[in-house]
């Protein structure tokens, strides 16, 4: 109990500093999630519901491992809080970045953040995404999928196109013409066709290179804002199954990815973590 | 790294995937000497394939000025900068291509476009070598020169893009050597469009992911030319397949121009993708320029193309050049004739080499008209 005040104090503290930059001896040395007291912030990174919970400061190193390599790392710490209801867990993610990139051309990626889990509680797959036959679960925020109108900003001075779509009538017909004249649309790509323009996604993975939709589905939801030089991220999924889930309360692991699209950070290209041990807390907070 | 071998560069190379050539393998031969850079190809690619949001700066067909043309902007001479000075040994290149040169940490030797790269995809356009002063103009052979380049993505057989991709989001098909990216599989993070040396990958900020030229393989399944190739004003172009060359046949139309008479080259063959355009290069630039853009053989070609004329199969075969929608795979010179067959054997086109000569008189008995040459 003495203990969890003065960790509380001290996420406090950090709250309340703008920049963050406070050392804090006693943050604790993994993951904890507490059960949330009142409603789950689940797609607001600045919910006063954030404040004065545990926080864990998680290195991270260049990943060069997987070619093509990121050399250096452009982000070395993410500062990470968790909480759950019972039927969602949502999970906190702030890292320093002087630059909202969340827009996307061959000249600058969009920031992103991901948060990896076993696909069950047990499973220890490799941090490299999991491998044949011990898959994990990837929520992937990307800054560019919460932008409503990329085009617009990034070429404000395009003069009116007319695409053929637009020939269509709004409603069906024109759905159908964007499906012919855009093919990630016609595709089905998961990552251009996201439900309600969700800006965080769920995926599963068995090795690197293999992100994709997850087979059965959970459900993630989430958002980011970019605010003094830092992002603040939440990203949520549901717990499912409590008995296999690795996200159910008890304890299992959980691992986290930054990419800093400024500097050509995408795909492989990313600031990572190791595996780091999750606490799910039964009780409230 | 495995092990293939490259015909191109008459040697084996290192790439990221073991060889495997495709049953069938796309090919095109241009004449780049009748190139009038009308940009026909260019817009019926467009109308065709990239006329929706986020499209607006593809061009998977272009056609450029050389040498002060480029799209996007510098992508020839930037990565024959990255790569530096290398060399031939007569046919055989000694030295590194861009899977051996590729940095630690990374699969190729790559570069990643500025956005406005893709701006002014006409720079450069009908601009010469150099300033022509007195006496230049009337000087034969000219002192300066300029040519047009035409250009879609190659096909290539061990394709950058490919290698590049750490998802395996982009694929060669077995039945044509047709090179796509998965648009379900791709993330959108551009290690085509860095890997691609011929920048012929574009990201599409719109939806996100990256696409490319086709090869219009839906005309391309049904026995017809790519768009781009049917609608070529100048007839510079001829579409069917390439063999290796252990396995050219003489009547096979692109076979013969470019392993049996090594007429046409292939483009950069030094970067190490075995591109699958090839190109008669133009005759009137100097041979240290075309040895780097087209290999150790376009000096030759040019001499093969100035005596083409003189030579009966040769002429024939460049009569077939845009003749017919059909893509040729077979074609046979009988006399007069130049004669085209289809994959499945039957003859296409059957053109005449001499196109007939017919003499009018001045006046029109029939209508009691004289007839005016109206220029
Ligand atoms: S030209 Fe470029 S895009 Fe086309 S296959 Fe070759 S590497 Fe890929
Ligand atoms: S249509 Fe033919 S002649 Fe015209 S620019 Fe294209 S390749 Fe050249």
């Amino acid at each position: 109990m003495t203990i969890d005040l003065v960790r509380t104090a001290c996420a406090l503290a950090l709250a309340a500093s703008a920049l963050g930059a406070t050392a804090c001896d006693s943050r604790p040395d993994h993951v904890i999630a507490r059960r949330a007291s009142g409603e789950l912030p689940r797609t607001d990174p600045l919910s006063s519901a954030w404040d004065g919970l545990p926080e864990h400061e998680a290195p991270l190193v260049a990943q060069n491992v997987i070619e093509p390599h990121l050399t250096e790392a452009s982000v070395t710490k993410i500062r990470v809080r968790a909480l759950h209801d019972g039927r969602w867990i949502a999970f906190r993610l702030e890292w320093e970045d002087a630059t909202d990139d969340h827009n996307v051309t061959t000249t600058v990626f969009s920031d992103a953040a991901a948060v990896q889990l076993p696909r069950t509680r047990e499973a220890r797959p490799t941090i490299m995404m999991g491998n044949d036959g011990t898959p994990v679960d990837i929520l992937f925020f990307r800054a560019a999928w919460q932008t409503a109108d990329n085009m617009g900003e990034l070429y404000p001075n395009m003069p009116p196109i007319h695409h053929p779509p637009e020939a269509a009538a709004e409603g069906p017909a024109r759905q159908e013409m964007e499906r012919h004249y855009q093919a990630g649309v016609g595709a089905q790509n998961p990552t251009v066709v996201r439900p309600d323009g969700a800006s965080v996604l769920a995926f599963s993975a068995e090795g690197y290179g293999t992100l994709s939709p997850p087979e059965g589905g959970y459900a993630a939801t989430g958002r980011g804002v970019h605010r003094d030089g830092r992002w603040y991220v939440v990203l949520a999924r549901e717990i499912g199954e409590a008995a296999s889930s690795p996200v159910a309360p008890g304890r299992s692991v959980v691992a986290f990815a930054v990419w800093n699209g400024s500097n050509g950070e995408v795909g492989s290209r990313k600031n990572r973590s190791e595996w780091i041990e999750l606490e799910i807390q039964g009780g409230g907070s | 790294m495995a092990r293939v071998y490259n015909w191109q560069l008459g040697r084996e190379m290192d790439y990221p995937y073991e060889g495997s050539r495709p049953r069938k393998q796309w090919a095109g031969v241009f004449d780049i000497n009748k190139c009038i850079a009308c940009q026909t190809c260019t817009i019926a690619c467009k109308t065709t394939w990239t006329s929706g949001p986020g499209q607006e700066h593809m061009f998977w067909n272009n056609v450029e000025t050389k040498p002060y043309g480029f799209f996007p902007l510098g992508y020839d001479v930037r990565i024959l900068d990255a790569l530096g000075p290398q060399a031939w040994q007569g046919e055989t290149y000694s030295g590194q291509t861009i899977f051996e040169a590729a940095p630690s940490g990374e699969r190729l030797l790559g570069w990643r476009p500025e956005d406005e790269d893709y701006a002014h995809p006409n720079i450069g356009e009908d601009e010469i070598k150099g300033r022509i002063d007195r006496g230049h103009a009337i000087a034969i052979p000219h002192e300066h020169w300029m040519y047009y380049l035409a250009r879609t993505c190659n096909h290539c057989t061990y394709p950058g893009c490919l290698a590049a991709c750490p998802r395996q989001s982009i694929y060669k098909r077995e039945e044509d050597g047709i090179v796509l990216v998965d648009q379900q599989r791709c993330r959108g993070y551009q290690e085509c469009v860095r890997g691609c040396p011929y920048k012929k990958v574009f990201f599409n900020p719109h939806t996100g992911v990256s696409e490319k030229c086709i090869g219009c393989y839906p005309r391309f399944e049904t026995g017809e030319v790519s768009a781009c190739f049917a609608a070529c004003i100048g007839k510079i172009r001829l579409q069917g397949w390439i063999s290796p060359p252990d396995q050219a046949r003489e009547d096979n139309p692109i076979d013969y121009l470019v392993h049996v008479r090594k007429l046409a080259v292939p483009f950069m063959p030094q970067l190490g993708l075995e591109p699958n355009l090839y190109y008669v290069p133009p005759i009137h630039v100097p041979d240290a320029f075309l040895v780097q853009m087209f290999g150790p053989n376009a000096p030759q070609a040019v001499r093969t193309y100035r005596e083409a004329r003189e030579d009966p199969v040769l002429r024939g075969l460049f009569c077939l050049f845009g003749s017919s929608d059909r893509v040729l795979s077979r074609f046979r010179v009988d006399g007069d004739v130049a004669i085209g067959y289809g994959d499945d054997g039957d003859e296409v086109i059957r053109v005449p080499v001499t196109e007939p000569i017919i003499e009018r008189p001045a006046t029109d008995r029939l209508y009691q008209i004289r007839r005016v040459n109206t220029p």
